[in-house]
């Protein structure tokens, strides 16, 4: 697999060859006015209001203009006011002054995201949009400069890395009908990271940290500019010994070069890497374990994970006029995933010789003995795609149309091997189960963005997706054996949007089909199969408004209210094999907020000081069946988060925040009663406070930080799953550094 | 420039000199754990963690598996240890009229199963089913013995 994807890369290298040695300027055309003109620079959305705050320099704002990735809300003014549905945008400023750990300290700052990473444990991220399934972010659509980052999107579109977030300069967020000219997935929302830019100017970063649990980063990155070529090349590594005894290692690497091809014409090539090694387990502690000692370490230390996964991407944007440009992506990534994991029962056979029993021995099922063996869950997946996307602005009588069409083909594949190993700590085993399997993908979209007035946007648009997935089973059970089906799936996705009033106040709504294709879910038990599944259909509505009421007060709130025919979220059975299942029938029903205060605005400070806070409530439920009316699994009603931001012009500044998550059930029945093994039972409310303090002395760009992760070091669960009782994260305290230098630009030497 | 990657270079040990002394200790094992060991006569025994949270002063106990006898006395319970002492499960084991539902058939509640067991498996519903230790107490079709410890009804 690995071979067909080499030439990609052997292209993607050798592409930018001629470019880096052209000599003519890099023509840019003037950015095309926008549609509905509105003079205050005014973004309804109050995180971004935050992060791009009248602080951000003009030359900043127009490099910004430059880049060519592929981008889901965009970085004017406007923006927001012209996706056809709800958004959010976290800019570079926001970034830069939070000085995150990681990704999901800036997703909570999106209204309707519920979000939990961890590096120990295997590096995950866990990201659900309005009341959706979390699991390894299967249920959001995730992108990267625009382009998938799932194993495979179509047929397994699971994150199993996690994307660091010094690898990018912004977040977006589009829910509503906004997600139709994204794809496959097109269920609550669409996140897209927007990776770093290469600079104007030579430019240097040095960036440690290192604290608690052994937790020590280190990060360099330096660009440049060469000829008409702008560059940057980044390298991340990250260590630490996890919170539950749980080494961890990952090295994450980027490099993109922008350069022109012609007159009117950019392209971008992008290069990455992400190497993971953290000890992994899949088994959580009972009942007892906790209430004995809650922050008892692993049970399974020889469970373990490796992953690599390598990515190339070239972008290519032609301007044909003011009025016409065709953006071009292709891409490929592959991912390989080795995991072994120790076998283990909750009932002992007395044939058996066990190699450890941790847990009560004296109640049935209240221990867990670890056999002699283990399973090793050894997969590979690959991923080739090329997408078009052509913008046309046109007008017919008094009314602007700005037409989006494009479409997608996809080619991916994945090869899981699952091995049965003789002791815990090995990755070889004899082979128990083979399989392949690949799918090709072709999609097509049309949306109109049509300004009636200017203060009046409707935005129809539809999207079809086909994919057809071949799957060969080669050994089952320890056999030989050739098993093939195709299944093929197709999805029609409607859509519309309606925005109505300016930047500064608006109001917006919009109707949405819901559309994921089948996918494969893993099993929870090591001896398990992997399962087939049906795809996710319904259709969505929001209705909500945005605001800036005065200069010192930003906020929005939005309604929404989803009908899935069928929903694949967490197994609503204790017993149950997989850790995903079709459920049925479910509704989603809730409303989200986001309000933003400027303080140093309000009391006249000369400090910046400004208060954010978002709230969500999101009820989600099945419709039918057994479980009619009961919440789904691992969808908390409430979520509150804010966040105090404080800049002073000395360079001392500092950010408090806090995040509640209410209670949550684990199974379709709502159990609240806590069971023996730790799987069922409610997940009680967690309030989790951060601080972070630094001083940035800018003569030097040296930045010294100090940050404490749940400062009040609360011990909570944070899930039940796969198999018994996780705690969150403790308290971890970190020291940083980092350095900055910009040399001067090229043509003022 | 060069002053400032001193002073960088001197600030990122002192960074790396404050990093090294954090971390946790964890005990090496808890209260009822036990690891494996050697009996005098070759056979396998086990040894049980001390109050000191380790098992280097423990003697290997050669008397069979520990818990085994515990999961062998509550086997009825084990059908659906998922539920607490008050579940469906443990009522129906004391019931001398167990239900006459067979295995994987469709059910409601434990009582209804001849084995005591009714457990939900996904989009298939709840069917009655049995406990079990290994595949060799699941007759066929089942496909596997869970890590829970009852039959897996077949795919």
């Amino acid at each position: 697999m690995k071979r067909a994807f080499a030439p990609l890369l052997t292209t993607l290298l050798l592409f930018h060859g001629r470019p880096l040695l052209a000599k003519e300027p890099p023509p840019f055309p003037p950015p095309a006015p926008a549609p509905v003109p509105d003079a205050p620079p005014a973004s309804g959305e109050p995180e971004r209001a935050a992060a791009e705050s009248a602080s951000a320099p003009a030359d900043a704002a127009k490099s910004e203009e430059r880049q060519l990735e592929v981008r889901i809300v965009g970085s004017r003014a406007d923006a927001l006011q012209k996706i056809p549905g709800s958004g959010t945008v976290i800019g570079a400023k926001a970034l830069e002054r939070a000085q995150p750990v990681d990704t999901a300290e800036m997703l909570r700052r999106v209204p309707g995201v519920q979000v939990r990473q961890e590096f120990s444990g295997g590096s995950r991220i866990d990201v659900s949009i309005r009341g959706l399934e979390s699991g390894r972010s299967r249920r959001v659509l995730m992108l990267e400069d625009g382009i998938p980052m799932a194993l495979n999107p179509y047929t397994e579109p699971d994150l199993n890395h996690a994307p660091p977030i010094e690898r990018y300069r912004a977040i977006e967020v589009v829910k509503g009908s906004g997600n139709i000219l994204f794809g496959p997935q097109t269920l609550a929302g669409t996140i897209n990271f927007v990776t770093i830019a290469p600079p104007e100017r030579q430019t240097v970063v040095l960036d440690v940290d290192g604290g608690s649990y052994g937790y020590a980063r280190a990060l360099g990155r330096y660009g440049d500019t060469l000829g008409s070529a702008r560059w940057v090349t980044q390298i991340i590594h990250r260590r630490g010994d996890g919170f539950r005894d749980q080494p961890f290692e990952s090295t994450n690497g980027l490099a993109k070069i922008v350069f022109p091809t012609g007159k009117d014409g950019e392209a971008v090539v992008r290069l990455g890497f992400q190497r993971d090694d953290a000890a992994s387990d899949d088994v959580g502690l009972t009942r007892d374990m906790f209430r004995q000692e809650p922050r008892r370490p692993t049970l399974s230390p020889s469970a373990h994970l490796n992953l690599n996964r390598y990515d190339a991407a070239l972008i290519h944007e032609q301007r044909f006029s003011s009025d016409t440009k065709l953006k071009s992506l292709l891409y490929g990534y592959i991912t390989d995933r080795a995991w072994r994991r120790p076998e283990w029962v909750r009932a002992a056979s007395p044939t058996e010789r066990y190699l450890r029993i941790v847990g009560d021995t004296s109640t049935p099922g209240g221990a867990i003995y670890f056999g002699q063996g283990n399973t090793v869950l050894d997969r590979d997946y690959g991923v080739l795609g090329f997408e078009p996307r052509l913008e046309h602005r046109m007008k017919t009588a008094f009314v602007e149309h700005t037409l989006d069409v494009g479409g997608r083909v996809l080619r991916e594949e994945a090869h899981y091997q699952q091995r049965r190993g003789g002791y815990p700590e090995t990755y070889a085993g004899a082979l128990d189960f083979e399989q392949r399997r690949l799918s090709w993908a072709a999609a097509a979209y049309v949306q109109d963005r049509i300004a009636f007035r200017e203060d009046l946007l409707v935005t129809p648009g539809i999207r079809l997706e086909h994919v057809t997935a071949e799957t060969s089973t080669l050994r089952e059970a320890g056999v030989d054996t050739f098993d093939r089906g195709t299944k093929p799936s197709t999805g029609v996705i409607p859509g519309i949007g309606m925005v109505h009033g300016t930047k500064r106040a608006n109001v917006f709504g919009g109707m949405h089909y819901g559309f994921a294709p089948p996918r494969i879910t893993s099993s929870v038990s090591a001896r398990g199969r992997p399962q087939a599944l049906k795809g996710d259909r319904g259709i969505s509505y929001e209705l909500g408004g945005r605001a800036e009421a005065t200069r010192w007060l930003r906020g929005e709130a939005t309604g929404f209210l989803s009908n899935y025919s069928n929903q694949v979220a967490v197994n609503p059975s204790a017993t149950g094999e997989g850790n995903l299942a079709d459920v049925g029938a479910t509704r989603i029903a809730g409303a989200e907020s986001g309000l933003s205060l400027a303080l140093d605005k309000l009391l006249r400070l000369r400090t910046l000081v400004e208060l954010g806070a978002r709230y969500t409530y999101a009820r989600a439920t099945f419709r039918y069946g057994p479980f009619a009316g009961n919440l789904l699994p691992y969808a908390p009603e409430h979520s509150f988060n804010t966040n105090l931001d404080v800049e002073h012009r000395t360079g001392l500044g500092g950010q408090l925040a806090y995040a509640f998550v209410g209670p949550q059930f684990t199974d379709g029945a709502n159990t609240r009663q806590e069971d023996l093994y730790g799987l069922v039972g409610v997940i009680e409310s967690r309030h989790i406070v951060d601080a972070m303090v630094h001083y940035r002395h800018k003569p030097s760009g040296i930045t010294l930080r100090l940050s404490a992760k749940n400062l009040f070091d609360s011990t909570y669960i944070i899930a039940r799953r796969p198999e018994g009782i996780f705690a969150g994260p403790y308290r971890q305290i970190l020291l940083g550094l980092r350095w900055e230098w910009e040399g001067r630009a090229r043509d003022a030497d | 420039m060069r002053g400032s990657v001193t002073l960088v270079a001197i600030a990122l040990v002192v960074v790396a000199r404050t990093v090294a002394g954090c971390g946790e200790d964890f005990a090496d094992c808890y209260a009822g754990d036990f690891v494996a060991c050697s009996c005098a006569d070759g056979g396998a025994g086990y040894a049980a963690c001390s109050a000191r949270g380790d098992y280097a002063s423990s003697a290997c106990v050669c008397d069979g598996t520990p818990g085994v006898d515990a999961a062998a006395r509550g086997s009825a319970v084990d059908a659906a240890p998922a539920r607490d002492a008050a579940s469906d499960a443990s009522a129906c084991a004391a019931d001398a009229e167990a239900g006459s539902k067979k295995l994987f058939e469709p059910c409601t509640t434990s009582d209804e199963c001849e084995d005591c067991a009714c457990e939900a498996f996904g989009a298939r519903g709840q069917l009655c089913t049995r406990s079990c230790t290994s595949l060799d107490d699941c007759p066929a079709p089942s496909s596997a013995c869970t890590n829970r410890g009852v039959c897996r009804p077949p795919q």
